[in-house]
């Protein structure tokens, strides 16, 4: 067995490798590397896909059995969680928050797009990311937090400038849309996300994050205040807090991007 | 009083209910259909429980029902699938804590014909023989699928670390 063959063998089933597979990986320091790896990777996936299951569930499948029609309950708080997203009690009048469908179009990209934009996409030129925050008036902060990826990708018809950012709380997707204006500030809850869309330049950037504490951070750190036209070279060096409006950076310096 | 199939029924849904909303979720990602499919899937499993025999394929053809209620919703018969054989693997990067993309997402992003069978190995943990009769295929095309799968989501994590590596 040669080492394509092992590997073959090993992916097919990290769990079960055969005779001869185990006497190739005693002969083969890089192959038994890769299986303790493979088996790591492994152990990752199968406690990843080991969701919480909605408590009662056993009982709703055997009610409906009894009764001859699935449970309603459920439909009814999915379909009522969808149609408002937060009502709001102000002045005795009750408002209804809608999704903003660009925001949804955020975190749908994030969810089933993002991964195979990153494996389609062309080698990251950071100074293209300058260019176009520069020309939207936007900020990329350190502060932000450590730029994981950066790269371009097609996005509701337009090219988007795509950036992955690990913050203080958690992973967080923003999209530099210089092409794609947006009238107003919209957002959205969907599948365990929340997004943001909103105006910036003659275009627009929607962000997408684990929280809503996350999401309006990085809100106020890339839609600072700043002069007409401004652009501020990206990472300020503040001193403080590093969310105190109208001082001026004493530096300038390129965006932080950090493995 | 329950018959013998009534009750081997309750059992079933006791036993395996947890697992094919599993199954099911993964296969649509929205917990709301996953619970659905898992009820339409019992329910259609009953309208043919007395014909079943073989006790010991109950768990398969569960999945089979929750699988087939799956392509139902999206009016395919079949996914599309690639089953040439692997020719290359690629040695892997260092493992890191850090990776750009969560696996989550990198397990969200592979193609349906592979994250599939993926799931009845590592979820369910058939074998690739199970696996090729659910899916109407053969254990080799599985295998097949089954190296692809690792090998994508290997890639997907691998690229979102050199991203990083890059942009350093």
């Amino acid at each position: 067995m040669n080492c394509l063959e092992f590997r073959r063998e090993l992916l097919a089933n990290p769990g079960a490798t055969g005779a001869e597979a185990q006497e190739h990986a005693l002969g083969c320091a890089a192959c038994a590397d890769f299986r303790a790896r493979t088996l790591a990777l492994d152990a990752e996936i199968a406690e990843l896909l080991d969701v919480p299951v909605p408590e009662g569930l056993e009982e709703r499948v055997l009610e409906a059995h009894r009764t001859g029609r699935r449970d309603s309950r459920r439909r009814f708080l999915a379909m009522a969680a969808s149609v408002a997203g937060v009502t709001v009690v102000g002045s005795g009048v009750f408002v209804a928050m809608r999704d903003d469908p660009a925001a949804l179009a955020g975190i749908d990209f994030v969810i089933e797009e993002e991964a195979n934009a990153i494996l389609t996409a062309k080698a990251p030129q950071p100074q293209d990311l300058v260019r176009v925050s520069l020309a939207l008036g936007l900020e990329l902060p350190p502060q932000l937090g450590d730029i994981r990826y950066i790269g371009t990708c097609p996005f509701r018809g337009s090219i988007a400038h795509h950036l992955i950012v690990t913050t203080p709380q958690g992973k967080a997707t923003l999209l530099l849309l210089p092409e794609l204006p947006a009238q107003r500030r919209g957002t959205a809850t969907s599948r365990g996300l929340r997004a943001l869309v909103k105006p910036a330049g003659r275009g627009s950037a929607t962000v997408v994050a684990e929280s809503t504490q996350g999401l309006e951070r990085i809100e106020g750190m890339v839609w600072r205040s700043r002069t007409r036209g401004g652009a501020r070279l990206t990472a300020s060096a503040r001193t403080g807090s590093d969310h105190g409006q109208g001082s001026e950076p004493r530096r300038r310096r390129p965006p932080r991007f950090r493995g | 009083m329950m018959s013998a199939n009534e009750r081997a029924f309750e059992a079933a849904v006791r036993t395996h209910s947890r697992e094919l909303f599993r199954y099911a979720y993964w296969l649509c990602r929205d917990r709301g259909r996953a619970e659905d499919l898992v009820q339409d899937a019992f329910a259609r499993a009953w309208s043919s429980w007395a014909d079943l025999r073989d006790a010991g394929a109950r768990r398969s053809w569960l999945y089979t029902i929750v699988r087939n209620e799956f392509l139902r919703g999206l009016e395919k018969k079949q996914l599309d699938y690639d089953d040439r054989d692997v020719s290359d693997i690629d040695v892997a990067v260092e493992s890191r804590p850090d990776i750009a993309i969560d696996l989550r997402r990198a397990l969200e992003a592979l193609p349906e014909s592979l994250r599939e069978p993926l799931l009845l190995q590592v979820l369910g943990g058939f074998s690739g023989g199970e696996i090729a009769g659910m899916l109407s295929t053969t254990e080799g095309a599985v295998m097949t699928r089954l190296t692809r799968a690792r090998q994508a989501v290997r890639r997907l994590l691998e690229r979102g670390l050199m991203g990083q590596e890059m942009a350093q």
